[in-house]
Order: C-alpha cells, then structure tokens, then sequence
C-alpha cells in the first residue's frame, strides 16, 4: 500500500466523529511501533466501528488524501448552482465546476476532495443503507461513492446543468448497486460484477462457469430489478421519481442481450447511458490505481466496453468537454 | 432494411395506386387485394378521401382485428381517424422526396430509436440539448432554428412547431403523464430537416392525444396545441415504444415547394419492440457547454408574402418548362382585354396584399437615404433633369447633391442623398408621372400638390397593382392546373404529344379563365358597382393612411433635395467663377458656359448636331462619374463590413487571451501559495534544526566531555546493535518478500484451489444431509424396535403368567417350561443389548451431527476470509483433511450402524419367531392341561359311569 503523502497525524476517534467517509489511510499503532491497516480512504465510517474505537479511546495514525480547500471549493460551486435559475447562468456555473474539476485534477489531486463535496451536498441515501452496503462489501460502498460523483460530471459534459437533476444522477449512480445487498451475496457476486464490468455480458457466464450457486446467480442477475424497487419506494430521493427507470438499464447491451430486459438498440437515452458511463467506471475492488491521475485514466477508458455498451455518444462528449477545459485552463 | 419483418396484406379501398406506391409494395412483396378478391385477413387498409371511419370499423371490425389504416389523402377528422387506428397519413406526392422510402420503411418495418440518427438512419446529427424546464427553452430553439435556416428550411414552421409541442409537453407533465427530461435531437437530410424529442411516458392515453388536435382556435390554446405542431411540420411522426415506456415524436421538413398543407403526412404507431438500424455517423456530439452561442441575426430568412413571391419561382416542371410564359400571356391577353380582366377581378382586390407591397417602404429615413462618397471635382457632370422625358428611378436616386455639413471639413468630398429601394417602384412612378401631368418636377411639388397626389392617385396606382397581382395569381392557378392536368395525360412526355400538350394547355387555360369569370361576375352582380368602388375607395383610403408617414418621408426627402440641389448649384456657381479665367482644353469639351448655351438650346429646342454630340459626352461622362460613384460606395461598405468582422474577430480573440491570462493567473496564484506553504515549512524545519543545534553546542560547551564520550560509545555500540538488527530485519524484509511474490504467483493456484475446496465443502453439505436423513430412519425404525420390544415384554408377562398355571396345573411340563423360561431370560438380555446398541447409535450419530456443523462453520468462516492469504489456505487445507478424516469415520460408523441394524433385525425377527413359537406351545399346553389335570372334575364323572373311582 502506498501512502499519499508522507505526513502522518495523530488522530483521536473523536475527531472521526463527524465523519462518515474515510478521507484518508487509517492506521492503528500496535505493539513496538507496528501499524495495522484498517481502512482506505474512500470506506464508510460505521457506527460499530466507531463504537468500538470510542471504547477504547484509540489515537489512530492518519495520513490524509483530500485538500480541504478542494472540498470547500467545489461544495461552493455546489451552492451556487442550486440557486440558478436561467440555462445560460447554470450552464457557465456547469463550466465552471467542470473546470475546476480539470484543473485540479490535471494536478495529481486525489479524487476523493470531489467525491466527498459530491457527497456532502448530493447524497440522500440514509444511514441505514449505506451501512448494509458497507456491511455487505466493503468496497461497494466505496465503488458506489466514486461511480455517483463521476455522474455528476458526465451529466455536466452531457448538458444535464440543473441541480435538481444532478443530484438524480448522483443518488441514482450511488443505488445502483444497493439491489447486491443480499444474504447471499458473496465474493463470486462481487467477482461477476467486476467481469461484467470487464467484459460486459460476460457475468453470468463467469458465474455459472465457477459453479457458483443458484441463489449466487439470482442475486446478480437480479440485482438490477431490486436496485429499481428500493428506488420506487424511496422516491423523495429523486427530483424527478420516472428516472428510477435507470436503475434498470445499468447491465443493458448494444446488441439488446443484456438483462433483465434485453433492450433493443437505439432506445436508450442519454441520461440512462450518463449514470451506465459512471457505473462502467468502477469495480468492486481493494485498490484503485487511478486515484491519483483520473483524467489519465479517463482517456485511456476507450476499451470494448465503448462498443458492447450504449454511451459511446455520452463518452465523447465527457472527454471532449474535459479535453476542452483542459485546453482552456492551459495546464499540463 | 430491404426485408419486411413479417408477410403484409393490405386491402386496397384507395382505387388506383400511383406507380411509385405500386413498385414499393411490389419491391417489398407486400401483397395489396381489392375487397372483392378472396383475402379477408389483411393488416392494413388504404383509403384516400375517406372521413367515416366508425362505417369503415363496423365493416372490416378494424378495432378487433387490430387493423391499421393508412389514408393517402389528409383527413378532416384527425380524432376519429387516430381514434380508428388510423396509423398513418401519406400523400403519394412524397414520392417525389427522398423521404418517401424512409417513412413508408420505418412505418412497415417499425423501426424506432430515442435518438434522430437511430429513428431516421440516414439523417445526420446536427446537435442535440435536454430540457428540463420547458420554460426555460429559448437559446436551445434558437440554436434549432437557425440550423434550420442555414439548411434553407422554413425556420418559423421549426420554431412554431417546437413551441406549441413543448407547451403540449409541459401541459402533459402538469397532468403527470410524461416525466423529464425531454431530449431533443435535430439533423438534416438531402432536402430534409427533421426534430426529434422524447421522453418517458407510462400512463399516455389516446384521449391525451385527441384532446390536443381541435381545428379551431379557441381561447384555450391548450385544446389546439398539438394540431398547430401537426400543421406546421410537412410530416409528424409519433411513436410510443412499449418495451422502454418512452415516446418519440419526430417532424420533418422538406424544402420542396411542392408540399402543401394538404400533402403533410402522420404517423402515429405503437412499437411494442423495435427493430434497429446503423445509423450514419453524427455531427452533434459536441456539449452545449462548449460551444459558442450563436447570437446571429437572421432576420433577412423572414420574407413576407408579397406578390412577387409567387410568381415566377412557382411550380414549373419538365412539360409546362417547354412552354413559354410570353405565350400563356398571349394567349390570356388575346381572351380577354386588360379593362375586362380589371372589371372580373375588381371585386377581388386583397387589401392585404396592398398593406403588404407597400410595408416594405417602412424604413427610417437615414435608410432611405444612401450615403456615398464622391469629389467636388466632379459636380461639372451634374445631372439636369429634362421635364417631360421619361424620368429614370434609378439615376434620380443617385442624383448628386452637395453636402452641406461636409463642405466646410472636407471640401474635397461630399456626401450624396438619394431615395431608398424600399418605397414601392409603383409609388415612385406614379409620383413622378403625377408630376409631369402638372408639368413641373417632383422638386416643385407643393403641399397641396401632394395631397391630390395622396387623395386621388395613390387609391388608383393601388388598384392597379391588386389587378396585376391577381392576374399572376390566376396565371400560377393556371399554370398549376395545367401541370396536374399533363401529369393525368401524360407520362413520358414525348416530343410527339407537345401538339396535344398545347391543346390542353389552351384549353385549360380559358376554362380556367372563364370560371374565375363567372365566378367574380356573380359577386359583382350582387352588389351594386358604386358600392363596389366605395369599399375600394375605403380600403385604398385606409392604405393611404397607412401610407401618410411615407409621403411625409418623401416630402421631406424631397426638401432634402431641393436644398441639396440649391447648395449644389451654389458650389456649382463659386466653381464656375473660379475657373472662369480657364480656357477651355479641347474642343469638345464642354465648360459652364457651354452648358449654358445647351440649357438654352434645350429650351429653345434648336438642335445642331455638335449640340448632341456634346450632350453624348456630357451624359457619358455623368455614367462613368454614377460608376465611379457606386463603386466607392461598395468599397466602403466593403471595407466597412470587414472592419466589423475584424472587430468581432479581435474581441474573440482578446476574450480568449483574457480567459487563458485568468487561468494562468489561477496557476500562478496557486503554484505561489504551495511555494509559500513549501517555504513556511522548510523554514521550521530550519529553526528546528537551529534550535537543536545551539542546544547541542550549549551541552558540548557545558564540558563533561568524558562522560559524554562514554555517552557517545555506548550509542555507537547501540547503534551497531541496532544496524545489525536492521540487517537482520532487512533480510527477513527480501525474504517475506520474496516469498510474497512466489505467493502471488501462486494466487491463482490458491484460487483454485479455494474453488476445489468450496466444492467440496458443499459436497460435504450434501452428505452430511444424506446422513442426517438415514440417521431419522435410523431412529425411526429404532422406536418401532422399541414399542416392539414393549410388547413383547408384556407378552412376555403375559407368558410368564400362563407358565405358572401351566405349572401349577401341569409339574409335568416344568422341565420344558424352564427351558422356555430361560430362553425368555436371554432374549430378553438381547433385547436389552439391542436397545442399548441402539441407544449408542443414536448418540453416535448426534455427536458426528455436531461435528459437521462445526467443520462447516469452521468451513465457512474460512471461505469469506481472505483468498489470497497463503495461511488461511493452508487453514482450510487441515480443516478440509480433518473434516475428510472426519467424513470418513462418519461413513464408517454408518457401516457398523447398518451392519448391526441388519443384525439386530434379524435377531428381532428370529425372537419374534421364536416368541410365537412359545406362544404356541405354551397355548398347545394350556389346551391340553385341563385334559389331564382337570380330568378329577365333575365333567370327566358321566363319561365313566361304571367306572371305577380312583
């Protein structure tokens, strides 16, 4: 593992308190000075574990990833898009935060600064939920919190400026995979997925070809429907409540075989295929090497993946945008 | 896209197809029956003219038999027609577009798609935006519409529709029906252009649709929204796509002129699962984020109707393009006189049609006036005015007066006035001949000169240009007719068949004529002809009011003349005297005072032919000055517009540079902060390190050297110590490191080898169930055992009962009664040891339960741990042996367990065998106890009556 920076603080559990993201590597100091690993930055901060180390009055050995500057900067932004009104004041506020976001992240920043802006203003998801994510996987939520932020940029790119409409994408992007927590959900699920991801349309047959369990099976190949029932029933998340349609379309395929409905070609739209891009992404992994140089990854993103799913179109615009800004800012 | 989904079969109720409609169904093998052939089942019925489409639903159950209706010709009835499964409307005059195929292709073999390019494959993406707010749509539809006119569309029927649907849109999401956001896509093929939205949409009814499609216009608008988007596309398409609950709604537009109200067509279909086509690579993948707006002014797109737009341009194909206008001219003049024809359209005169010819004189008067520039030098070629000769606009437009304003500052260059081009010609002229009928110039016009102007001769030009206008009208209805008419005769149109091309075309003509005739004779003779020219008299009174603003425009020109005109001649004058001392430098050419001679000659109108020809050079010369003129005049304009355009270039280009300083100035900014940051911080580290420093020298200044050396060896030695350590540890880093490569080397062998034993764990599952259900049979059948072994033992009681009688009563029997007795004693051991036999099976078997579940758990909690560590594998590895071992020993024990059930069964049934045996014998010695042993009763007395007593 290697650490952001060498810095390292001394950080008392009351100070995880308020926190409910990992913003940085977590570190308990054991015996004759050694280290044990306990979290990454980017994992849920649960009320069990933060239980436990408030018993224990532990000091952890902390080494931050995120600039505080960063985060403030860009929940400004956040704020000052959700007051406009006219498309001409949303769209140059848009520009403005894709900005930002091409500046500083063409500068090595670590993606976390955004990804926990987005989710101090956008998420709506409650406690509840993100605990059983966190309890299901520890890097599904983790997955979900990247994925959900990426959206909101490609939203931008994709000329999706209101807030209201942003904030859909970023609770829909983050309950996509809410319909995996299940109590048979297992490593081989998390590995299907990640194949899936991988390989789009090859999940199923990773799984069968693992001989993984029936009741495995059904978990991932349902989970789409159950990611689409938790958002029907929990409609004031959304702005706009007919958008929990997305949650169905997140497997869909070009060639119409994916599941579960095996959509025709040309029938979906640019929102559904901006959260698919944000999803496409991300997998349910330990470790992301991209961390630290996003947009590097952005660009080398074109795989068979652009050609299996429906946001080849989606894809161009978030990369010209991107490339765009870049160009504008002048840096690198 | 040449192949048809499934067999079609369409029942023709339309009569005679056109040749293009008969070779598409012919080339797509779509069969088309007439009602009298055998064919009853069909999937489409063509109909043109027909309107009562409940009659047409009652005859062919077009509802139930989910029959689709496709009507060639525009219907009144929308709803009813919609409401019928009417699917689609298509005039056969859209084969001659390229559209034709596309529609009657995608209608066929329902090919649908949310965006332009996947609904309309050949069309090429032009761009595409989101709405979220449909009041919030504006530069989006500005964006569209001039698309639209740089594709030479109609712009407004793209902005008309796009603002009528949204509104219907808007008015749906009111009612919950669609959701947001509705994305739109827009492109452009050939000749057509076409808008594509659409949205989600669960809960969209029929009625949704119908109720939006009223003819007349109301104060609700809502109640007519869709049919003004309907209106003002040439073809509406609107497709529901079941499988995705969204709707899609494309209108196209053609440039071809030829398309007419009552040619637009309608689709409207339900695809439960469409089909998909590749579609052309796009144009429009930019964001609107970055893009510049377009803030273009297009304004000169919008023309008004006015007469001259429907003439000449109209339609004109390959037969009537043969004939010549000039003779359709004679052949109307040659019919009718130009007074007849005026009296036959007189009651016809479009009031309109005047407002609108004379509207495009509304300008300003700075721009009526043109400005040019021209030298003072020149004012020898001043143009004179010859009363009584026909007056020429365009050189009375040009007509050079000196400026006032100027002569002091430049008197070089002067600037010239002129009439604007935007007062009708017709005005114009009828000014000028209104001023040789007085025999003076516009110049000398008076007041009151203007308002007999105004008063009498403005109502009669004005009739005299609705008349010319509604001869053209007639001569483009005659030309249209003609055209329709040919088309019906002929179809090749060879060179032999002009001859009766031109009878038709005679023909044609005066009918036409004769009809309109009639037609404006029945009007007129209605009212009387007095009246008649009152209401022109109003109507031309109400124009000229309208035109009052104009004429003071003119009138003031006019003064702007005549003062130009006076200072002109005034300059002219001082020009004169100055060079009056300059002789003249050829003999032919003119100076004032040989232009004065002329003026008088003019007058006196004696004429030598020297006269003329100085005349000739005089005119010559004023042309080239007028030429010179003008083109100094578009060089300045030009000059002018590439100033602007360079103006326009360099603020873009300043705005660009201002934003790359500003992001630099961010960088810059920044990259100064973190160097602050970075300075702050390496400065404490340097007072640190100051401070250690003069702590350091204040200890070595403080003496006590020697014990410091000791200090200092017993570090050195510490230090020794502890770099041996880390050497040590180092080599134990390589090591586990080394191992922890080999490790991840392994990592897919471990994996799979996890795989194997997760495999095998649920193969233990499965048997640790088998033998759990074989271990339920097991009790089971050792509970029937023991209810058996109860009864036996009260039958043996029972038994034991019976032997003591049979003892009392028979001692004989004792010996064998013993033996009964004590083989009774050892199966009842054996009972007892079966029972106990049992009792340990059952224990068994609880505790190799037990043991299974603990290898499980132990199992489990070894699966979800992590794969990759090599420790935990070698975990399971032991477990896996040791539930094995464990398996084993279980499936022993089973053996043994069935090996004595089996045994102990059949001991159980040998003792059964035996029990009964005894049972038997002991009943054979119950029976026959009472034989011997009863023999002293009273019964046994009669059998022996004689006999002796014992």
């Amino acid at each position: 593992m290697k650490p952001a920076s060498d810095l390292i603080l001394k950080m008392p559990i009351k100070d995880f308190a308020k926190k409910k993201v990992c913003d940085g590597h977590l570190f308990v100091p054991g015996r004759e000075g050694r280290k044990f690993y306990v979290m990454k930055p980017g994992m849920y901060l649960d009320a069990s574990f933060l239980k436990k180390h408030a018993k224990l009055n532990t000091v952890f050995d902390f080494i931050p990833v995120t600039d505080e500057e960063v985060v403030t900067d860009f929940l400004k932004l956040f704020k000052e898009l959700k007051y406009l009104h006219f498309e001409k004041d949303l769209r140059m506020k848009s520009g403005e935060i894709v900005q930002r976001f091409q500046e500083v992240y063409a500068g090595g920043e670590h993606l976390l600064s955004f990804v926990l802006a987005c989710h101090q203003e956008f998420c709506g998801v409650s406690e509840e939920y993100l605990s059983k994510m966190h309890e299901t996987d520890l890097h599904l939520f983790r997955k979900s919190i990247y994925a959900a932020a990426i959206a909101i940029v490609i939203g931008i790119s994709n000329d999706f400026y209101h807030y209201s409409m942003l904030k859909d994408f970023y609770n829909l992007t983050f309950a996509l995979d809410i319909g995996l927590c299940d109590k048979d959900y297992s490593y081989f699920v998390a590995q299907a997925c990640n194949e899936e991801n991988k390989r789009p349309g090859s999940g199923k047959a990773w799984l069968v070809a693992q001989r993984a369990s029936q009741s495995e099976i059904n978990v991932f190949l349902s989970h789409p429907e159950k990611s689409h029932g938790f958002l029907k029933s929990h409609a004031h998340l959304l702005s706009y409540p007919e958008l929990a349609e997305i949650a169905l379309y997140q497997h869909e395929l070009s060639s119409g075989s994916g599941f579960p409905r095996g959509i025709a070609k040309g029938q979906i739209s640019s929102w559904e295929a901006v959260v698919m891009l944000a999803d496409s992404f991300f997998e349910i992994l330990d470790q992301y090497n991209f961390e630290e140089n996003f947009l590097d990854y952005v660009a080398q993103f074109e795989n068979e993946k652009l050609t299996s799913l429906p946001i080849g179109k989606v894809y161009r615009r978030f990369c010209k945008t991107l490339k765009y800004f870049h160009e504008l800012s002048g840096v690198g | 896209m040449e192949n048809i989904k499934r067999a079609l079969a369409i029942l023709n109720l339309a009569g005679d197809l056109s040749s293009e409609m008969d070779l598409y169904f012919s080339s797509k093998s779509i069969s088309v029956s007439r009602p009298e052939d055998e064919l009853k089942e069909w999937s489409h019925i063509l109909v043109r003219d027909e309107q009562d489409f409940e009659a047409l639903n009652k005859q062919y159950n077009i509802l139930s038999k989910k029959i689709k209706i496709i009507s060639l010709k525009s219907v009144a009835d929308l709803k009813g027609f919609i409401a019928h499964n009417g699917q689609l409307i298509f005039d056969e005059l859209w084969f001659q577009s390229s559209m034709a195929d596309f529609i009657l292709d995608k209608f066929f073999q329902e090919f649908a798609g949310v965006a332009l390019t996947d609904n309309y494959p050949t069309f090429e993406e032009k761009g595409s935006f989101n709405i979220t707010n449909p009041f919030s749509t504006g530069e989006y539809l500005d964006r569209v519409v001039y698309h639209a006119f740089e594709a030479d569309m109609s712009g407004l029927s793209v902005k008309t529709f796009f603002d009528h649907l949204i509104m219907y849109l808007a008015g749906l999401k009111t009612k919950n029906k669609i959701g947001m956001p509705i994305e739109v896509t827009y492109g452009v093929y050939n000749e057509a252009f076409g808008v594509q939205l659409h949205f989600f949409t669960q809960t969209l009814q029929l009625k949704d649709v119908t109720s939006s499609l009223s003819n007349n216009i109301t104060k609700v608008p809502e109640e007519y929204l869709l049919n003004i988007a309907i209106q003002s596309s040439d073809f509406f398409d609107f497709t529901y796509l079941e499988q995705v609950n969204k709707a899609v709604i494309t209108a196209l537009w053609t440039k071809d002129k030829k398309f007419k109200l009552e040619n637009r067509g309608l689709m409207f279909s339900s695809l439960s699962s469409s089909a998909a086509l590749t579609s052309l690579p796009t144009e429009g993948e930019t964001s609107f984020l970055i893009q510049n707006s377009i803030n273009q002014d297009m304004s000169d797109k919008i023309n008004l109707p006015t007469e001259s737009q429907e003439s000449e341009s109209d339609v004109i194909d390959k037969f009537t393009a043969s004939i010549e206008m000039d003779e359709i001219q004679k052949l109307i003049s040659g019919d009718l006189e130009d007074e007849a024809f005026s009296q036959m359209v007189s009651g016809m005169i479009d009031s309109s049609v005047a407002t609108q010819t004379i509207a495009g004189a509304s300008e300003n008067l700075d721009d009526v006036v043109n400005i040019v520039k021209g030298k003072m030098e020149e004012q020898d070629d001043f143009i004179h005015h010859i009363p009584g000769e026909k007056f020429d606009v365009d050189k009375f437009a040009y007509r050079i007066a000196a400026d006032a304003s100027n002569k002091g500052r430049k008197d070089d260059i002067m600037k010239v006035k002129s009439l604007g081009n935007g007062l009708s010609e017709n005005l114009k002229k009828g000014l000028f001949d209104f001023a040789a009928k007085l025999n003076k110039s516009v110049d000398d016009l008076t007041e009151k000169d203007m308002m007999r102007f105004k008063d009498k001769e403005i109502p009669e030009i004005l009739k005299q240009q609705a008349v010319q206008a509604r001869r053209q009208e007639l001569m483009d209805k005659v030309k249209a007719e003609l055209q329709q008419k040919l088309k019906n005769e002929f179809e090749g149109g060879t060179p032999g068949e002009i001859e009766a091309i031109r009878e038709i075309l005679k023909k044609t003509i005066k009918e036409t004529l004769v009809e309109n005739g009639a037609d404006s004779a029945e009007s007129t003779s209605d009212k009387p002809v007095d009246k008649e020219l009152e209401k022109k008299y109003k109507m031309a009174m109400m124009e000229a009011e309208q035109l009052k603003t104009k004429v003071k425009t003119l009138m003031s020109e006019v003064r702007i003349q005549k003062e130009a005109k006076a200072q002109m001649v005034e300059a002219h004058e001082r020009a004169r005297q100055a060079s009056m001392s300059s002789e003249l430098s050829a003999p032919l050419e003119i100076n004032d005072a040989g232009k004065s001679q002329i003026m008088e000659k003019i007058t006196a109108k004696s004429f030598t032919e020297d006269d003329v020809a100085k005349l000739k050079v005089m005119m010559d010369k004023d042309k080239q000055t007028m030429e010179l003129i003008k083109q100094e005049g578009i060089r300045a304009k030009k000059i002018q517009l590439e100033a602007i355009q360079k103006e326009t270039f360099f603020a873009q280009e300043l705005e660009k540079n201002q934003r790359e300083i500003k992001a630099k100035d961010l960088l810059l900014l920044k990259a100064k902060e973190v160097a602050t940051k970075i300075m702050e911080k390496k400065e404490a580290e340097l007072t640190d390190l100051k401070v250690k420093l003069e702590q350091a020298s204040k200890v070595l200044a403080s003496g006590n050297s020697q014990a410091l050396a000791l200090q200092l060896r017993d570090l050195e030695k510490q230090n020794m110590n502890q770099n041996k350590m880390l050497e040590m540890y180092k080599n134990k880093i390589t090591s586990l490191s080394t191992s922890l490569e080999s490790n991840k080397s392994d990592d897919g062998n471990f994996k799979e080898e996890a795989r194997k034993l997760q495999m095998l764990n649920t193969q233990m599952k499965n048997q640790i169930d088998i033998s759990k259900r074989e271990t339920q049979k097991i009790q089971d059948r050792s509970t029937a055992d023991a209810t058996l072994i109860l009864s036996m033992k009260t039958e043996k009681v029972k038994l034991e009962q019976l032997l003591k009688k049979a003892a009392q009563d028979a001692p004989k029997e004792q010996a064998t009664i013993l033996q009964l007795e004590t083989e009774l004693k050892k199966s009842m051991s054996q009972a007892q040891i079966f029972e106990g036999q049992v009792k340990d099976a059952v224990t068994r078997v609880k505790d190799l339960e037990q043991k299974l579940v603990e290898a499980a758990k132990h199992q489990k909690a070894q699966a979800t741990g992590d794969e990759g560590s090599k420790v935990k594998v070698t975990q399971l590895e032991n477990s896996l042996k040791k539930l094995t071992q464990d398996l084993l020993e279980s499936r022993n024990q089973m053996a043994e367990m069935k090996k004595e059930t089996n045994k102990l069964r059949q001991e159980k049934t040998a003792m059964q065998n035996q029990i009964d045996k005894y049972k038997k014998d002991a009943e054979k010695t119950a029976k026959a106890a009472p034989s011997t042993a009863g023999g002293s009763s009273a019964d046994a007395m009669p059998k022996k009556p004689g006999g002796k007593a014992a």
